[in-house]
C-alpha cells in the first residue's frame, strides 16, 4: 500500500465506492478523491457514474465509473477486474450501496424483505468477500461498510423490519469480517449514520412532521449533513485508524445516547 | 479553491490534560500535526514540558503549564485563558489492579476519585467554557474496559464505564449549544503505564494474542483518534464512544492474568 506521509490522506491509493450514483455516495467519492484517492465510482445507472468521474477529474483526480449491482456476483466480480486493470489494486472499499422501502412488518411482503437483504445485507457480503480477497493477496486494505444507527437501535415511526435487521447484520458481519482478516492487513469497520438529507430520506426530509421529531429526538438538534459523513469514512479509510477494526462508528448527533 | 481539510486543526488550540505521558502525549503530537497549538497539562509540569518542546522542535506550537485534573478553578482560568479553543482532550487516570475482595477503601476512593471526579471535572469546566462559547469538542478517556473486564480490573472497569455515561450524558445536555462530546476507548497501549504488563513476557503476549491485529496499540494510534474526535471531521460525532482496540471488542475471548 502505498505510504502517506499525512496519515489522515490517502494518496495514491485506490477507492471503491458503491452506490456513487446519489446522495451520500457521491459526497463519499469526492471526499476520498479531495483525500488524494483515485476512485473507482460504481452504481446501477452508470449516466449518474460517469458524471461524478467527470467532476473528479475536473478537480485533478483520477476516477473510473463501472455499472454494477451489489446483489451479483457476476457484478461485483466484474467491478473488482475492472478497478484492478485500471488502477492495479485496492486499498479502500466504501459499501454503500443500500435501499430502503419503510413499511408496518405486518405489510412487510417477502418481496420486499428479499430485495432489501439482497442489496444491503448479500450485496455488502459480496463486496467485502471480493475486495477483501484483493486485500488479502496484497496483504493491506481497509474496508467501511455503511451500516446505520438501524442497525444498533429500531425505527419504530419510520417502519422498516428489513432495513434494520439488513444494517443489524452489516454491523456484526463487520466484526466478523475483522476477527477473520486483521493478521492478515485487512481492517474492516462500519459508519453507523442516523438522518442525513439524501434520495432514500427525501419523502422524509420533505415533511415538517419528521424534520420536527429529527431536531427534537437529536440531542445536536438537527439532521446531519451529507459532507458530515466524509471526516468518518476517510479516518477508517486511511492509516490514522490503524489500530481501529471491527467498530462500527455511530456518526448520529447523539441519537442513540437518549 | 481546494476544499478544507476537515481534519486540520490550523489557528485553533486544543487543550490536552495528561500530556506529560502515554496517550496524553501521543494526543498532544496528534494534534500539533493537524496544526493545532496545543496547550499541554500536566500535574507532572516537567514532562508536560518535555512534551511542548518536543512538538516545538518538530517545527509545531505548543506550550505548557502545571495542572491537577481535579482542581476545577485553577482549569477554570487555564483553559480560560487560552485563545481559539475549540477542544480539550483528558486522559489522566489510574489503575489499581486488585480483586475485589481485597480492595481496600482508600485505594477504592483513589481510583474513582481520579478516574470519575476528574472526569466531571472536565466536563464542568469545559462544559461551561464551551457552552457559553457556543461550540467546542471534549474527549474523555474511556477503556475497552467500559465493555468487558477481567479479574482485577472491577473498579477500574466501573470507572471507565461511568465514564461512558458521563460523556453520553454531556453529549445530551450540551449538544444544543453545539458542544461535541466523544469518549475514547483504548485497548492495551504501549504506555508507561503498562510497561510492568509488557515486561510480563506470558502477559504481554496473551495481551497482543487477544486483540484481532495481534499487537499492543501503540500512543500515536490513540492519538489520532482523539484529533479526529477534536476536529471538524466528526462534526456530527456526540456522545459516541470510539474503540481503538485492535479489534479486542470486536471478537470474544478471556484472558486470566496473573494475581
Amino acid at each position: 500500500m502505498p505510504a502517506c506521509n499525512d496519515l489522515f490522506r490517502l494518496d495514491g491509493r485506490t477507492a471503491v465506492v458503491t452506490g456513487a450514483s446519489s446522495g451520500l455516495g457521491i459526497v463519499f467519492a469526492h471526499a476520498l478523491a479531495a483525500a488524494g484517492a483515485s476512485v473507482v465510482v460504481s452504481a446501477r445507472r452508470l449516466d449518474r457514474l460517469e458524471q461524478l468521474a467527470g467532476e473528479i477529474e475536473r478537480e485533478g483526480g483520477q476516477a473510473l465509473a463501472v455499472a454494477c449491482d451489489v446483489a451479483s456476483e457476476e457484478d461485483v466480480d466484474a467491478l473488482a477486474a475492472k478497478t484492478v486493470n485500471r488502477f492495479g489494486r485496492v486499498d479502500v472499499l466504501v459499501a454503500n450501496a443500500g435501499v430502503s422501502d419503510p413499511r408496518p412488518a405486518e405489510h412487510e411482503t417477502l418481496d420486499v424483505w428479499q430485495r432489501i437483504l439482497a442489496v444491503n445485507l448479500t450485496g455488502v457480503f459480496l463486496c467485502n468477500r471480493r475486495f477483501g480477497a484483493l486485500m488479502l493477496e496484497q496483504g493491506s486494505g481497509s474496508i467501511v461498510n455503511v451500516a446505520s444507527v438501524l442497525g444498533v437501535v429500531g425505527a419504530g415511526q419510520i417502519p422498516q423490519a428489513s432495513y434494520t435487521a439488513s444494517k443489524g447484520g452489516v454491523v456484526n458481519m463487520t466484526r466478523e469480517l475483522a476477527a477473520q482478516w486483521a493478521r492478515r492487513g485487512v481492517r474492516v469497520n462500519a459508519i453507523g449514520p442516523a438522518w442525513f438529507e439524501s434520495e432514500m430520506t427525501e419523502e422524509m426530509f420533505a415533511s415538517d412532521q419528521a424534520l420536527r421529531w429529527i431536531r427534537r429526538k437529536t440531542p445536536m438538534g438537527r439532521p446531519g449533513r451529507g459532507e458530515e459523513l466524509a471526516g468518518p469514512v476517510v479516518f477508517l479509510a486511511s492509516d490514522a485508524s490503524s489500530y481501529v477494526t471491527g467498530q462500527t462508528l455511530l456518526v448520529d448527533g447523539g441519537w442513540t445516547v437518549v | 479553491m481546494a476544499p478544507r481539510n476537515p481534519f486540520r486543526l490550523d489557528g485553533r488550540t486544543v487543550a490536552v490534560i495528561g500530556a506529560g505521558s502515554g496517550i496524553g502525549e501521543g494526543a498532544a503530537e496528534a494534534c500539533a500535526r493537524q496544526g493545532a497549538c496545543v496547550a499541554c497539562f500536566d500535574v507532572n509540569l516537567i514532562a508536560a514540558r518535555a512534551t511542548a518542546d518536543r512538538i516545538v522542535a518538530a517545527g509545531g506550537r505548543a506550550d505548557a503549564a502545571e495542572l491537577d485534573i481535579l482542581d476545577s478553578d485553577a482549569m477554570t482560568s487555564a483553559l480560560e485563558a487560552l485563545e481559539d479553543l475549540c477542544g480539550v482532550v483528558a486522559t489522566p487516570g489510574v489503575n489499581v489492579r486488585k480483586r475485589l475482595l481485597d480492595y481496600r477503601p482508600d485505594e477504592f476512593d483513589r481510583v474513582v476519585t481520579l478516574n470519575l471526579r476528574g472526569a466531571m471535572c472536565v466536563l464542568q469546566v469545559a462544559g461551561r467554557l464551551f457552552t457559553d462559547a457556543g461550540g467546542g469538542s471534549i474527549v474523555l478517556l474511556s477503556s475497552i474496559r467500559s465493555q468487558v473486564t477481567e479479574p482485577g480490573q472491577g473498579v477500574y472497569a466501573a470507572t471507565k464505564a461511568g465514564i461512558v455515561q458521563l460523556a453520553r450524558t454531556a453529549a445530551a445536555e450540551f449538544g444544543g449549544a453545539g458542544v461535541r462530546v466523544n469518549a475514547l476507548a483504548p485497548g492495551v497501549v504501549d504506555t508507561p503505564l503498562t510497561k510492568p504488563i509488557q515486561q510480563n513476557e506470558a502477559w504481554n503476549s496473551a495481551y497482543a494474542g487477544k486483540t484481532a491485529l495481534g499487537r499492543w496499540g501503540r500512543p500515536d494510534e490513540i492519538g489520532n483518534a482523539a484529533a479526529f474526535l477534536v476536529s471538524d471531521a466528526s462534526s456530527y460525532m456526540t456522545g459516541a464512544v470510539l474503540f481503538v482496540d485492535g479489534g479486542w471488542t470486536a471478537i470474544d475471548g478471556r484472558f486470566d492474568p496473573p494475581a
